[in-house]
């Protein structure tokens, strides 16, 4: 009955992870929320490596991607906040319209 | 709340995961965030859309749905839970053999993102300037114009560090 406890807080983080990342207008907290998701896979990756695989524990392998993917999307995703912040000077989501005419 | 989900990784008997989560998310991506919003630091006024609480209404009905799926499914799923054998002793040691026998390539490539990246990080962020002998004012503004600010000029950003 372990299992279920940590696939049900991975899933409520990913919802809250895409409920952030629909409705915030700011910026920087879309990529907040993207951290929030990808966290949530990486519980669930962590708990399935545990509990069905713990011999060889392939699942903690993806974990460790998932995390390199992670910083790096952090990385490139803030210095695109800044540059259109320095082109625009807004971080409102809604006016980010630079690909639709 | 990167270190208490480090804290669930060491409960799953995963320490190096753990470690590396502590590492990167509160050594780097909690930092840029700080920076991010150290260099965005303006007090803005959103203009208020219509249909706004729609929207978040909408999105928080769809948002329950799909934790109510998951939910479902994840206590109704006969989960076939190994509990015959036994953890591995030495975690760091298995993933370091899965490392570089069966998940090289990936490995390989993962280094190579995170070169890429950087570089390419470094460069969006960059303040680029023009210099004063292309700058011409017949900036036609038309309905298709974008309403980007011009770029700074190279001898009027007295700041900058080259």
């Amino acid at each position: 009955m372990q299992l279920e406890y940590f696939l049900l807080l991975a899933a409520a983080l990913f919802c809250i992870g895409i409920y952030g990342l629909i409705t915030s207008r700011n910026a920087v907290r879309v990529l907040m929320s993207i951290e929030l998701m990808l966290n949530a896979v990486n519980l669930n990756l962590a708990g399935f490596s545990n509990y069905l695989d713990p011999e060889n524990i392939k699942g903690q392998v993806f974990t460790v991607f998932v995390i390199t993917v992670a910083a790096a999307e952090a990385a490139v995703g803030l210095a695109i906040v800044l540059a259109i912040y320095r082109n625009r000077n807004t971080i409102d989501m809604e006016q980010f319209n630079l690909l639709k005419w | 709340m990167f270190i208490s989900i480090a804290g669930l990784y060491i409960l799953l008997n995963a320490d190096f995961v753990a470690a590396a989560q502590i590492l990167v998310y509160v050594g780097a991506v909690n930092v840029l965030i700080l920076f991010a919003i150290m260099l965005v630091n303006k007090q803005e006024d959103y203009v208020e859309l219509p249909g706004r609480i729609i929207r978040k209404a909408a999105t928080a009905l769809v948002c329950f749905g799909l934790f109510a799926l998951l939910g479902t499914m994840v206590l109704a799923t006969p989960w076939s839970l190994d509990t015959v054998s036994v953890p591995v002793e030495n975690t760091i040691v298995t993933l370091g053999e899965h490392f570089f026998s069966d998940y090289l390539l990936p490995f390989e490539l993962a280094s190579v993102l995170l070169l890429m990246a950087m570089v390419g990080a470094i460069i969006l962020a960059r303040r680029d300037l023009i210099p004063e002998s292309l700058v011409t004012d017949d900036t036609i503004s038309t309905k298709l114009t974008l309403p980007e600010r011009p770029r700074e000029l190279a001898t009027l950003s007295g700041d900058s560090d080259k």
